[in-house]
């Protein structure tokens, strides 16, 4: 993740910033864990920006209090499972797992969304041009047809969840998938672009009607970041 | 306390004649031997609400009331008319399709979870809201049955609260009463009901509600944006206890006359 990262001229200073342990020792002469506080990384934008796909406000309370929550419950939940590990209590520490999923998988999520958005005049809403392009065209047939898909997707998303064009780490190849809450695209397949279907992503501006957010959010979509997270 | 052997459909079946929830149109499974029944163009109905949109402020806005009913419920019996179409599990009423969700054949399980749920859970939801709450009477049944399971009335309050809180994502708060009797506050996912039994929603939270909370961001987002803790405080300012004392009795087998007004 984090070599991805930096390879993202971008994002650079916002990713240190995010990855950068805030306290460090040595730690063969401390009992204290080294802990990697995670922080809401700054956006490379300003709120209004993404206007009118995205408006303003919902972009402020999504940045500042969702993602600022997952961060701020995230750094809870890393400080309550090292704690039970250091003391080997396995139970808690089995007991934090699906916060530390939840938490955890929203920061990251987050964090790969606000730099796969971009407004108009940064690049937002240009098709991919380069190794992407001639992937998608070869998976999809055309741009078009795999945007189709990836719409069809999120419509299907029951209750809350990301819609990702991933890469298969083995292969190489593309895929559409779904997943549910926070759940991070990890193992199998890293992130390419991801789309947030939770009802806080769009419901102040669209309401229900989100087949119109999906499809109004590809004007704002910054296909530069996903092509650097090809590998 | 004990009970007469009684089945979930059948108490089911008790609570909604005498209450009067369900779908306007009711057919009885096999009545008709011959050719199978016609599809109906509309086996599910929205129900309407006994309180207009506005009734519930200031506790819940009436533009979140409008949309989450006439757009949000409506899309749910739209969709589930839609998949069940010709289909004989459409002519049950809609808390019988959930406990009968085990039936459904393979390729309809899905979106009779998530449409059928979301049409059961919000016809149910409704009717737990009221613009006229009175407090849980002293001594009541179901007020009884709360002190007994969790110590205090306060007691359950949090751990209702607890509950609703700490949904990730989409789902619903629950107080339900178990095949055993006991009270229990649970959580589902997504659209799932308590009523589709163990195998859906997982041990511990099959039984009947009683009273439940939507904890979806639609149902409190144009509100209390991100805050939802605000909006489960608010919800208590609207719960219809009596609907939530009637459906006590009739999972626990008996009915109490009401006090005359």
């Amino acid at each position: 993740m984090s070599t991805s990262m930096l390879r993202n001229s971008i994002a650079l200073r916002t990713a240190l910033r995010a990855a950068t342990p805030t306290a460090t020792r040595a730690a063969a002469f401390s009992t204290t864990p080294t802990r990697a506080l995670a922080t809401l990384p700054d956006l490379p934008y300003d709120y209004g920006a993404l206007e009118p796909a995205i408006s303003g406000h919902i972009m402020e309370l999504h940045h500042s209090k969702h993602h600022q929550t997952y961060v701020t419950n995230y750094n809870a939940a890393q400080s309550k499972l090292q704690d039970a590990l250091s003391s080997g209590d396995i139970a808690t520490a089995i007991a934090t797992q699906p916060a530390i999923n939840f938490n955890g998988g929203g920061n990251l999520n987050h964090t790969l969304f606000w730099e796969n958005l971009a407004p108009k005049n940064q690049g937002g809403g240009e098709p991919p041009s380069g190794p992407l392009a001639k992937s998608i065209e070869s998976h999809y047939g055309t741009f078009e047809k795999m945007k189709e898909q990836f719409n069809a997707a999120l419509a299907g998303i029951q209750g809350s969840g990301w819609a990702w064009l991933v890469q298969d780490n083995e292969t190489g190849a593309l895929g559409i998938r779904t997943y549910a809450n926070q759940d991070p695209v990890v193992g199998k397949f890293h992130p390419l672009l991801g789309i947030d279907a939770w009802e806080h992503a769009y419901y102040l501006q669209y309401e229900n009607r989100k087949a119109e957010y999906f499809k109004n959010i590809w004007g704002v979509v910054n296909w530069k970041a996903a092509e650097k997270r090809m590998k | 306390m004990h009970f007469a052997n009684l089945t979930l459909g059948w108490m089911l079946s008790l609570a909604q004649s005498r209450l009067g929830v369900g779908p306007l149109v009711h057919n009885k499974l096999g009545s008709d031997t011959s050719s199978p029944a016609p599809p109906t163009a509309t086996s599910y109905t929205l129900p309407p609400l006994d309180y207009s949109y506005e009734a519930l402020e200031p506790h819940f806005d009436a533009e979140t009331m409008r949309i989450h009913h006439t757009k949000h419920h409506q899309t749910y019996v739209t969709n589930l008319n839609a998949a069940l179409q010709g289909n004989e599990f459409s002519s049950l009423d809609i808390d019988e399709l959930m406990t009968r969700f085990n039936d459904l054949p393979a390729d309809k399980k899905t979106v009779v979870r998530n449409q059928g749920g979301g049409h059961a859970n919000h016809s149910f939801f409704w009717k737990n809201l009221t613009p006229n709450a009175t407090a849980l009477a002293d001594g009541s049944p179901l007020k009884t049955g709360i002190e007994d399971t969790f110590s205090s009335f306060v007691a359950f309050q949090q751990a209702f609260e607890k509950a609703a809180t700490s949904v990730f994502g989409s789902g619903w708060a629950w107080l339900i009463l178990t095949d055993t009797g006991e009270l229990r506050v649970v959580t589902t996912a997504n659209q799932d009901s308590p009523l589709m039994g163990e195998s859906v929603v997982g041990a511990g939270a099959a039984g009947f509600p009683i009273m439940g909370l939507d904890v979806w961001e639609h149902a409190y987002y144009l509100q209390y944006r991100n805050v939802r803790p605000d909006y489960i405080k608010a919800y208590w300012q609207v719960v219809n206890w009596e609907f939530a004392s009637e459906r006590y009795m009739e999972g626990r087998g008996s009915m109490v006359q009401p006090e005359p007004l």
